[in-house]
């Protein structure tokens, strides 16, 4: 079996920016390619949601390639909604441990304040299934989060107070994190009382709207973290749909074939990073990862086992709650904040981190995909 | 009101009234079946920031209905107070979407 790596990292600041999509992942695929030794690079994949609507920019595998000098290197763009990123890096990793390629650019990008409200809005509802009578009710995306978190709650005894410190542990991590969106200090009073967007959701349950880009560079060999796994899984996009709304299948699954692709489970993980699209996406994540028993995320997120001191410290980028939301881009920074801290050169870095997890979700549960990683020679 | 599901004999399976096809058998042949409106509020959410083309509704109430024949569907719900467990009963349907009220 040969060994595939992460040789090179390059992210630009997260928040609302002047930068232009092609500036942005121009900053973070040349700071990626400068730190792994501007190696020839075969292939070039791009994350990206909505550029098209968002950006009014497409081709952007073939607007990077030529940027950044890289001949005529195969390239494209890579759509799964807010699983674009994870996606993108897949199939460069699939690409290079088949040996197809010696080493790739994945990039990751979404340029998404240069739209107004209601322009977004509709890009992000291209994410639900619109031929169908859900479309036409009048369900969001955090709409789908407040059903999910009121039953949650009904069934299994959590509080709104528990969502709460999600959004609290997240905002803390991002107070350290340089690259993120939201680092000012808030209290759980602020966020307990916040701006209602589906309730039981409030502003700080959810996730903002953020241009940003990212880039990493994967090689064969062992000159990096080390890419040990990559599970993907599919899940229904309508609400009405789900076998069971307190589960998303396609975040088990795609657990599940990670782990057993390399032969690992959840108690050999030391740090996370997954998918809180909303305070409540992840609680449901940290359950189906296998990390806390169903139905017991919030009492694990209550005792501390989610953060520094507790069981697996998840999110210490400051999650996509606090970090920020650059739709494609967010795949490729929770690798990047895994990578960091399997270097051991992270924010808000893990003790001894030698085997990481990155979990990224597409929709309300259409796409998710886990990455597992371990530290170089380790 | 009245409000319909799709049915395939093949799979003796009840879809939502959008399905273009049963998904088990592949049958383009599904029967139209009668439903009775009458469900139970399985969860739910107030949806204070809407899209664009409901903003005039804002904030309402977005219902997952358990209906009496067994299928759930996503609705709109007019009314004020609503819990877990609530009996409803559709009341128009606008458009595409459900609208569900007290029965
Ligand atoms: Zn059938």
């Amino acid at each position: 079996m040969s060994s595939v790596s992460v040789i090179g990292r390059g992210i630009t600041s997260f928040g609302k920016k002047e930068a232009s999509i092609k500036s942005m992942l121009i900053q973070a695929c040349k700071a990626a390619l400068l730190e792994a030794g501007r190696p020839r690079i075969d292939a070039v994949f791009v994350g990206n949601f909505g550029s098209g609507t968002l950006a009014n920019q497409e081709i952007l595998g073939s607007m990077l390639t030529n940027e950044l000098g890289l001949g005529n290197a195969p390239s494209m763009k890579v759509e799964g909604a807010c699983a674009s990123g994870g996606l993108a890096f897949r199939q460069g990793y699939q690409l290079v441990k088949a040996g197809e390629y010696d080493t790739v650019l994945v990039a990751g990008a979404e340029k998404m304040t240069g739209s107004d409200t209601a322009t977004i809005t509709n890009a992000i509802n291209l994410a639900m299934d619109n031929d169908s009578s859900e479309g036409a009710s009048g369900l969001t995306f955090p709409g789908f989060f407040g059903v999910l978190a009121n039953r949650y709650m009904h069934e299994y005894g959590a509080e709104k107070k528990h969502l709460a410190m999600v959004a609290l542990k997240n905002r803390t991590y991002a107070m350290n994190n340089p690259i993120a969106q939201f680092r000012k200090e808030i209290s759980m009073e602020e966020i307990m009382h916040a701006r209602p967007v589906t309730e039981p959701l409030g502003l700080f349950d959810c996730s903002p709207i953020t241009d940003g880009a990212a880039a990493v560079v994967i090689q064969k060999g062992e000159g990096g973290v080390e890419v040990l796994a990559s599970g993907q899984a599919s899940g229904t996009p309508l609400m009405q749909e789900a076998k069971d709304l307190l589960h998303i299948p396609a975040t088990y699954e795609s657990g599940k074939r990670a782990y057993e692709a390399a032969g690992l489970g959840p108690t050999d993980i030391d740090v996370v990073e997954l998918h809180d699209c909303f305070s409540m996406t992840e609680i449901i994540a940290i359950e189906e990862l296998g990390l806390f028993e169903k139905g017991k995320g919030w009492e694990a997120v209550e005792a501390g086992k989610t953060k520094h001191g507790g069981m697996v410290p998840v999110n210490t980028s400051g999650g996509l709650l606090s970090k920020g939301h650059p739709i494609g881009a967010t795949g490729i920074a929770q690798i990047i904040q895994i990578v960091d801290q399997l270097r051991g050169n992270a924010v808000n870095q893990v003790d001894n981190a030698r085997i990481g997890l990155a979990q990224n979700l597409g929709g309300t549960g259409a796409y998710s995909i886990v990455h597992l990683f371990r530290k170089r020679g380790a | 009101m009245q409000m319909t599901a799709k049915y395939c004999s093949n799979c003796d399976h009840i879809l939502h009234a959008d399905k273009y096809h049963c998904p088990i058998c592949y049958t383009d042949e599904l029967e139209l079946m009668e439903l009775s409106g009458y469900g139970e509020v399985y969860s739910y959410t107030k949806i204070h920031a809407a899209p664009k083309s409901l903003a005039h509704l804002a904030p309402y109430f977005i219902i997952l209905v358990d209906l009496a024949e067994g299928l759930r569907v996503t609705a709109r719900y007019q009314g004020e107070d609503l819990e877990i467990g609530k009996r409803v009963q559709l009341k128009e349907v606008d458009g595409r979407a459900y609208v569900f009220g007290d029965v």
